[in-house]
């Protein structure tokens, strides 16, 4: 009797240490929540501070432009605003949190309708064309860095940015920018009333389980990305018999319209900044998680992704896409073989839809 | 010398069934059984499913043979929730048990047939549990329900049976390579959870713990059934049913299934051992009626030896069938392969009229939702049945018969993705089979590629 009373006592006297251990070994960070740190800490949070940078540096230099115009100004504005929307292009691989929240792409970069900004630049309808009205009472699609790529890679912009309500409206618009890029950065970097810093939700500070929110939204959005790059933009090049298949030969010129490119022609750099922010989020970034073999082929996949845009060369993607379609082909497989990488093999991998049913789960299957 | 002549097997076995035995362990499951169906029933109306899962849906992945069930509108449907709610009060209560256990039996497999993309082991276990109720003589113990306060023994062993079924089953099907040799998918999945537990933190990201897990998860299912009906293990087995259970409830989310097992697991204890603690808590001795021996005779007996040989039958009808069941899913419906598999998928449809030549491409969310798309894009099955409702969207758009084909792509328990159907295969045209019965996967569905044989 003494010997099966004790041995409970016994079991429990030798458990309790045991459990002890396991969970004093069990603490710390996890491996997420450190691979989570270093993206946020080296990459991330830098490329919002980069993009506000960037649009302030857009801003001085229109006001330049207005200020003294000039070829030499001109230029620097264009380049300037190329660096912008290169930048904001590679915060589309992980555009979650604060310019998701706050709807920024809206003051950022939004679809344009051109004939309505060349409208409102002839008319003298909203007498002032300020920050605040550019801001607040116009529609998105007149505003953000497409409508100032509109207005500096115009033909004739040199003479344009001379009349005093264009370069009113170009400085106003880039100021919009460049303060929504700034409103975002502060966001991830301090509290917003009762909102935390963001950047601190993203590394679990607060809350550990908030890291695995911020990764499901992360891979979320960037497979929202690929499918963007891939059967919205281009569309056009699309097999026309099966997923292997090549396109129509002459293609849909009608579905050109879907690739988003401005005088600047740069869709072309763009995906290549995509593909970029994509090698930061997933290699650079999450690689620790994917182990060897994945991380290999996602880096491959990219690389494969990156080579064939660059063979394009220097020229606007619609255009490729009109006399190189089978190489901007070639660029739409490889974002598409990306594309179900991701879908698949990383969402499984990283545990993203382990959430089994929607309802109450007892299979993943 | 006058000898007493052998009953015979048969007769001491009907004999042994028919024998009667105190009623409170199968009035303890009863009333946990109704009161958690009670819940769960509430918990789905409070949480929105009833709109969401049944409502919402254009279309509904419907199992084969069964596309006649459709959801009622919206009041009666939600209506219809509410009654499983107070059938469960009314089987907790012991109000007309056995009218109540059957009309929720019918009602609850009415909304789970609805959509087979919501298939769950622990509803089909929900299901054949009301059934039982709905066999098992009243015993009129805590019931307001009358009764002689016994029950006969195959009650007992009925109830007891089902739940050996489930864990037997569970346990079976983790013998196989990647549970045991390689710990997947417990290695992808615990270190997912380190976050979520902050106390075990690093200690889920360790393999060794993934491998310490699996096979613990497989011996105890394939085991926990002896030890609960060995009575000097019986505590410390009940022990390690909550242990168990509590555990997978907080390391993944799997709804009510471990409140149910450990609310029904009891009845593996001696028939009197609510009546026992009862006792213990009042100090008084509750009174129960006077046995009767319950009547019945060989074909009760016949017939529970036919559920039994079924009960084994249907969870292993995947043998039949070509390829691994937790790829093709044929033969996964009934089979207690519970929390065993990680897969991700993408699934895309491309159509051709062969009226026109045209040729395009659509995605699953065409006739479904996302949470029915994604289950599509993981479970062949479904996304065969919405290839066939993908073809039916185009007839009705007046296009007389369309081919449909998938580039499909899922990763499975860590394998690198691979094609899950045949993309040279017209789904349109491949008959969707009976339920119990498969659906020719082996037509449609590429071997998994390494091939690992459960």
């Amino acid at each position: 009797v003494n010997r099966v009373a004790r041995s409970p006592r016994l079991t429990v006297a030798l458990l309790i240490p045991a459990l002890l251990a396991a969970a004093c070994s069990g603490g710390g960070d996890s491996k997420r929540t450190d691979t989570m740190e270093s993206l946020a800490g080296s990459y991330v949070v830098p490329m919002y501070g980069e993009l506000a940078g960037a649009t302030a540096s857009l801003q001085t230099s229109v006001e330049a432009l207005c200020t003294a115009p000039s070829a030499d100004a001109l230029a620097s504005a264009q380049q300037e605003l190329r660096d912008a929307r290169g930048t904001w292009k590679r915060t589309e691989a992980m555009r979650i949190g604060p310019d998701m929240t706050r709807r920024s792409a809206e003051k950022i970069d939004w679809p344009i309708d051109t004939s309505r900004i060349d409208e409102l630049l002839a008319s003298d309808e909203p007498p002032e064309l300020t920050v605040e009205v550019i801001g607040t009472q116009m529609s998105s699609a007149l505003r953000g860095l497409g409508a100032v790529e509109h207005v500096l890679f115009a033909d004739g912009a040199a003479e344009a940015v001379q009349q005093p309500r264009t370069c009113d409206y170009l400085v106003s618009t880039a100021t919009v920018a460049a303060g929504e890029a700034q409103a975002v950065n502060d966001a991830w970097h301090t509290d917003q009333g009762e909102t935390p810093a963001f950047g601190d939700t993203f590394t679990g500070a607060d809350d550990a389980s908030t890291v695995d929110m911020v990764l499901d939204d992360l891979v979320n959005e960037a497979l929202n990305l690929t499918e963007r790059m891939t059967d919205l933009e281009l569309r056009v090049v699309k097999g026309v018999d099966g997923p292997d298949a090549p396109p129509s030969d002459p293609i849909d010129v009608d579905l050109l319209a879907s690739i988003h490119e401005g005088p600047a022609g740069l869709g072309v750099v763009d995906d290549l900044d995509r593909l970029q922010g994509l090698r930061i989020v997933f290699v650079d970034g999450l690689g620790p998680l994917l182990g060897t073999d994945l991380l290999d082929r996602v880096r491959g996949e990219i690389d494969a992704a990156t080579a064939a845009f660059e063979a394009l060369g220097d020229v606007p993607l619609r255009e490729a896409a009109e006399q190189q379609t089978a190489q901007v082909r070639a660029a739409y497989d490889a974002v598409k073989a990306l594309q179900i990488t991701l879908s698949t093999d990383v969402v499984s991998k990283l545990g993203v839809t382990v959430g089994f049913s929607d309802s109450d789960g007892d299979s993943a299957g | 010398m006058h000898r007493r002549r052998d009953p015979g097997l048969v007769a001491r076995i009907v004999d042994r069934a028919h024998a009667p035995e105190p009623g409170w362990s199968v009035a303890a499951f009863r009333i946990a059984f109704g009161l958690l169906v009670a819940y769960s029933s509430l918990r789905f109306l409070a949480r929105g499913w009833v709109q969401r899962l049944y409502l919402e849906p254009a279309h509904h992945l419907t199992y084969p043979g069964f596309d006649w069930v459709r959801p009622l509108p919206s009041f009666w449907m939600h209506s219809m929730v509410i009654v499983l709610a107070l059938l469960g009060l009314c089987i907790a209560a012991g109000v007309r048990t056995r009218l109540a256990a059957a009309l929720f039996a019918v009602g609850f497999a009415y909304t789970e047939l609805i959509d087979a993309s919501l298939y769950l082991n622990h509803y089909w276990f929900v299901t054949l549990a009301a059934l039982w109720l709905a066999l098992i003589p009243t015993s009129g113990c805590a019931s307001v329900d009358r009764g002689g306060g016994t029950v006969p023994a195959w009650s007992i062993w009925a109830l007891r049976g089902q739940l050996a079924v489930v864990y037997v089953f569970a346990g079976i099907a983790k013998l196989n390579a990647d549970w045991l040799v390689h710990a997947v998918p417990m290695r992808l999945w615990l270190p997912d959870r380190a976050n979520q537990l902050p106390w075990a933190g690093t200690l889920l990201e360790h393999t060794w713990v993934a491998f310490a897990m699996s096979w613990a998860g497989a011996a105890f299912d394939l085991t926990i059934v002896g030890w609960l009906l060995w009575r000097r293990t019986r505590p410390f087995a009940y022990a390690a049913v909550i242990a168990f259970h509590l555990a997978t409830m907080v390391l993944f989310q799997i709804g009510l299934f471990g409140w149910v097992m450990i609310a029904l697991t009891p009845v593996f204890f001696d028939p009197s051992w609510p009546r026992r603690g009862l006792e213990r808590l009042t100090r008084a001795m509750p009174t129960i009626a006077s046995a009767g021996r319950p009547r019945g005779g060989r074909a009760v007996v016949a017939a529970l030896a036919a559920i039994a040989v079924l009960q084994v039958l249907v969870p292993l009808r995947h043998l039949a069938f070509a390829g691994d069941v937790r790829w093709t899913e044929e033969g996964y419906y009934g089979s207690w392969r519970v929390v065993l598999t990680e897969k991700a998928g993408w699934l895309e449809f491309w159509i051709t009229d062969p009226a026109t030549g045209e040729v395009w491409q659509v995605d699953p969310t065409l006739v479904l939702t996302d949470w029915q798309a994604r289950q599509a894009a993981i479970r062949p099955d479904l996304a065969l049945t919405a290839a066939h409702l993908v073809a039916d969207h185009y007839r009705t758009a007046g296009r007389a018969e369309v081919e449909v084909r998938a580039d499909s792509w899922v990763a499975f328990n860590g394998r690198p993705r691979q094609r899950m159907l045949d993309p040279d295969v017209d789904l349109a045209a491949h008959e969707r089979g009976f339920t119990p019965f498969g659906f020719g996967a082996d037509g449609v569905v590429l071997p998994l590629e390494p091939a690992v044989r459960t």
